[in-house]
């Protein structure tokens, strides 16, 4: 089946500077992300996934390179229009889940679902992610798995195209992990959305459409799973 | 190491700490200020007073023998006593039509030791036909010494040589009675001559009007007043009073004590505000800095080094604030001085660098700094090195402010919740803006309405009140029908009416206060009895008094009680009832019915004053110029015009003000926003990912400051209220008290101000998080 593209990322660079040394987070990366698909970074840590991500998620620019989603080159987007894209095109959800501590769990996730024009209720949400009862509680009245089911919930709730994940599993334990791992894989298959997750555990890569393997600021390889696993089996 | 650590940690939040040194400067600037020029004053005047012999105790009579203050110096009680002769005499100088009131005081040169003694510039001993005016007189009509100055008396007019400049100690302050608050400098002079001169203007030899007396050490005003009362009565005994009752002094006094409270009370709330903020900046940069905390606790520094470190943000701040708020303080009090010599006529008025008051002051300053930076620093001492170096675990939400505003809370939306929820996160500081707003405020709409209120008190007294065009003061009382006879017989005159004004003291149980009493004919169109707050007015009434608000509260009588008059020219004391207390704020009123007041007296119906409508003022002036009967010409539109045009000097101080109390909610705003964003930049960086847009992320500060300004604007007009009551009662007295409303236009002042001050601080906050770097702000774990 002939598959769409979504987002190209053609020759990608980023540089820092870090005091006087400029540091080198990505070398000209050129990728596809198409719609529809489960795709996993994997890379240590300071090879360049977060760059990457960064700049896909419209919150960092490239030094260099274009970046276009649905045709639009967002590496030269103005301000507005950054915030736009970032607003429609992309839901993030954070390694520390960023809940907002004085909203509850469920006007944290009303919070992004009212900048939609075509949002997912809060509530079918909390029910999908198993917080109904829950979704009066603060954060800091949650535990972290919950927390970041919550945040998860959030970003989905705007209805995005691109789902991108910053190491969603990287500060909850095993049983936790696949849980959002499972919530993830589901609203990848009931929305029919693009999600992508950066990690350093290469495990979940067995879970993906395609893995990106990246180190020193270059993708090494893609490799194309015939056949991913479901996260319940996935195992580290 | 650690000094270095916080010269760093200071230059990078150099805005914030600023602001507090700002705060600290105004406090520490208006303490010194205040006080430099308030002891310069004070010492000017009590070294005046001293040197120049300034009488305790003062009489006047109708008439007395010169010779008779022989008799008066043998009074048990009694160290000094001397006799002059007094007389208020219309004047004219050269290249001035305005109608001009000299009080002439003669004395006699070859007094050994004399009382009220002149400083002189110019002719210390001037001769007959010669005289000596007081500086401000001079300065008004741009006189020199030489020039010529026509004084009118029983018909005629005699020319007198200006032979200098004299200041004396009765006369600091001049006014040319008690309703009369600020210097008519052009319109009323004291003028000094000898008695021969005064024998030539009044044709009375050997006569004296006027009594001073310096009493025994150690004896007071009443030890004495009963046997001068008895010794002057068969001289027309008109008025005696202690030193206190003096209007010079009465004035200066209030303004010496009114200064020194000011001097401690409004340095102290900024200090305390600089305090507080101090106290919350420094809690967040413990907050922010409790891994390095941790850390250094585990390498062996100990509490008293770590908090010590922190104290040096205090003290340098408090440091700092004090050297600049003190060289501004240094530089303001010759401000004040300068002004102060508008009002005070002193031979010499300044004040010298004081080595110990400058210490205090930078002492106030570095103990503000150190409170707050103690206050803020001192969590450190419960922190354990392995509990430092966690993040700090988020704080629960025990309050949901959002869920008790029930309907109201129902309607905000998300963002309008995290706004809403912002002011219950931190109720310390969020008090703290409200209670800065709300001093903020009270401080512009205060001093906003101090234009509303001068106008009020003086405008309102000369318009409302006193509704006349020209006020004659009688040489004597005269009976009333004749009197006004023949003001109907002059031209230019279109109504006429006569008032009785008497001295007298009122008593009420042991309190005693001297006032004016009026005696106001019931139908009088000139002279109304006006509640100044209300606007109502009140007949005079037949058979009591009304008084006003200052009178009654000195006295504390309300209405219903009564009260004792008396007065030489009562034939014995007499009580009355008194029907009603009016507020008023200048003189002590006591107003009754013209024919009540004379029948009291025993008198037929008997007026003091004249009070004129002209279609002529400048015939009606010319043909009253010459009258005998007249001592005093009253034009109410050239007082207007003088005091219109020395209340213009104050509005650039009132715009300064309401500037500086703007920029104090500013640096309040501004700085608790930038530790609320030091707080929250991660939160606003997640609403940037998530798709916010700068300025939906601003306002949700903006909202949260825009409610906490809101409230401190609505207890700021309480506080305003309290502040203007607090201020009465500072300087309220029998003859002078502010109004007790402030005006609309003052409350709006304060809330342009405010909101202004709200609204640059919303901006400087949202250029902010214009330039937060979202990546950077996400990797940074608390």
């Amino acid at each position: 089946m002939e598959k769409t593209p979504i987002l190209q990322a053609e020759n990608l660079t980023k540089e820092y500077l870090m005091g006087e040394i400029t540091v080198k987070a990505l070398r000209g990366v050129s990728f596809t992300l198409y719609e529809n698909e489960f795709v996993v970074i994997l890379g240590p840590s300071g090879s360049g996934k977060s760059t990457m991500l960064n700049i896909v998620g419209g919150i960092d620019r490239p030094t260099s390179g274009s970046i276009l989603f649905r045709g639009r080159d967002i590496a030269q987007a103005n301000e507005r229009a950054l915030t736009n894209y970032r607003r429609d095109a992309v839901g993030f959800v954070f390694q520390f889940y960023n809940l907002i501590p004085n909203l509850t769990a469920r006007e944290n996730i009303l919070l992004a679902s009212e900048l939609s024009p075509h949002p997912i209720s809060p509530d079918s949400l909390l029910a999908s992610i198993g917080l109904s009862e829950r979704g009066g509680h603060f954060p800091s009245q949650l535990s972290g798995g919950e927390q970041q089911r919550v945040a998860i919930a959030r970003a989905v709730s705007k209805n995005p195209p691109i789902l991108l994940c910053d190491e969603p599993t990287g500060a909850l334990d095993y049983q936790t992990g696949i849980q959002v791992l499972q919530i993830l894989r589901e609203y990848h298959i009931s929305h029919h959305r693009t999600v992508v997750i950066i990690t350093h555990n290469a495990a979940i890569g067995a879970m993906a459409d395609r893995v990106f393997h990246i180190r020193d600021g270059l993708i090494e390889t893609i490799t194309h799973n015939e056949a991913p696993v479901a996260p319940e089996e996935v195992s580290w | 190491m650690l000094m270095r650590k916080a010269k760093r940690a200071m230059l990078m939040n150099k805005k914030a700490y600023l602001s507090c040194i700002f705060l600290i400067a105004v406090g520490i600037l208006m303490q010194t200020a205040l006080s430099i020029a308030v002891a310069g004053l004070e010492g000017s005047t009590l070294g005046f007073y001293r040197t120049n012999r300034l009488a305790d105790t003062y009489a006047a009579v109708e008439s007395m023998p010169a010779g008779y203050v022989d008799a008066l110096r043998n009074i048990e009680g009694i160290a000094e006593a001397q006799v002059r002769y007094v007389a208020q005499l219309q004047a004219e100088v050269p290249g001035s039509a305005e109608t001009i009131t000299l009080r002439l005081v003669a004395t006699d040169p070859e007094e050994p030791n004399p009382l009220n003694t002149l400083s002189v510039t110019g002719n210390a001993n001037p001769g007959l036909q010669e005289m000596l005016v007081n500086p401000a007189f001079l300065t008004a009509h741009g006189l020199q010494q030489g020039d010529v100055i026509s004084i009118f008396s029983q018909g005629k007019e005699y020319e007198f040589l200006l032979t200098g400049t004299a200041i004396s100690p009765e006369y600091i302050y001049i006014t040319r009675d008690a309703t009369q608050i600020l210097p008519d400098e052009a319109g009323f002079g004291i003028g000094y001559i000898t008695t021969g001169s005064m024998e030539l203007l009044t044709g009375r030899q050997d006569t004296a009007n006027s009594i001073l007396f310096q009493r025994e050490a150690g004896v007071s005003f009443d030890d004495v007043k009963l046997a001068l009362e008895d010794a002057l009565r068969r001289f027309g005994l008109m008025e005696l009073y202690d030193q206190e009752d003096l209007l010079s002094y009465f004035y200066l006094d209030m303004e010496i004590s009114s200064i020194h409270a000011m001097a401690t009370a409004v340095p102290m709330v900024f200090l305390i505000l600089a305090a507080v903020v101090l106290y919350l900046m420094l809690k967040r940069v413990i907050e922010q800095e409790r891994t390095q905390i941790g850390t250094l606790k585990a390498f062996g520094y100990s509490n008293r080094q770590l908090i010590g470190h922190y104290l040096t943000y205090g003290a340098v701040t408090g440091m700092a604030g004090g050297a600049l708020g003190w060289i501004l303080g240094y530089w303001a009090s010759g401000v004040y001085l300068d002004l102060f010599l508008q009002f005070f006529m002193l031979p010499k008025l300044s004040s010298g660098f004081d080595l110990f008051g400058m210490l205090r002051s930078l002492a106030m300053a570095v103990g503000s700094g150190l409170l707050g930076a103690y206050m803020g620093a001192r969590k450190i001492i419960r922190l354990q090195p392995a509990e430092a170096m966690r993040p700090e675990s988020p704080k629960a939400v025990r309050f949901d402010i959002v869920k008790r505003a029930g309907v109201l809370g129902r309607l905000l939306t998300s963002r309008g919740r995290m706004s809403v929820r912002g002011i219950a996160r931190n109720p310390v500081r969020s008090l703290f803006v409200v209670l800065s707003i709300m001093f903020s405020f009270g401080i512009i709409s205060f001093v906003g309405s101090f234009d509303g209120l001068i106008d009020k008190m003086i405008f309102g007294q000369l318009e409302d009140i006193q509704r006349y065009q020209v006020k004659l003061t009688l040489a004597q009382p005269l009976e009333y029908r004749t009197l006004v006879e023949a003001a109907y017989s002059l031209d230019s005159v279109t109504y006429a009416e006569g008032l009785l004004e008497i001295p007298m003291e009122l008593s009420h149980r042991h309190l005693k206060e001297g006032a004016v009493v009026t005696g106001v004919e019931a139908d009088s169109l000139l002279y109304q009895v006006v509640d100044t707050n209300t606007g109502q007015v009140f007949p005079p009434p037949e058979d009591s008094v009304i008084l006003s608000n200052g009178l009654a509260e000195q006295l504390r009588v309300q209405a219903g009680d009564w009260v004792t008059l008396s007065s030489p020219l009562l034939p014995e004391d007499v009580s009355v009832p008194v029907s009603r207390v009016i507020e008023q704020n200048l003189g002590g009123g006591c107003y009754l019915q013209l024919s009540f007041l004379s029948g009291l007296m025993q008198q037929p119906k008997t007026a003091t004053s004249l009070l004129l409508n002209t279609d002529h003022l400048g015939a009606l002036k010319e043909s009253v110029k010459h009258s005998s009967m007249i001592i005093t010409v009253e034009d109410k539109e050239s007082t207007l015009k003088g005091y219109r045009a020395m209340m213009g000097m104050f509005s650039s101080l009132y715009t300064a003000l309401q500037g500086l109390g703007t920029l104090v909610a500013f640096a309040i705003i501004y700085n608790t926003t930038t530790i609320s964003l030091s707080e929250r930049k991660r939160e606003y960086a997640t609403l940037r990912v998530l798709g916010l847009a700068v300025n939906e992320v601003s306002e949700i500060m903006s909202f949260e400051y825009s409610i906490l300004t809101c409230f401190g604007i609505l207890l700021g007009i309480p506080f305003t209220q309290a502040l203007n009551g607090a201020i009465n009662l500072l300087v309220d007295t029998s003859l002078f008290s502010m109004p007790s409303t402030l005006s609309p236009e003052a409350y709006l002042s304060g809330i342009v101000c405010c909101v202004a001050a709200m609204f640059l601080a919303s901006r400087s906050a949202r250029k902010k998080i214009r330039a937060f770097d979202m990546v950077e702000v996400l990797k940074e774990r608390e």
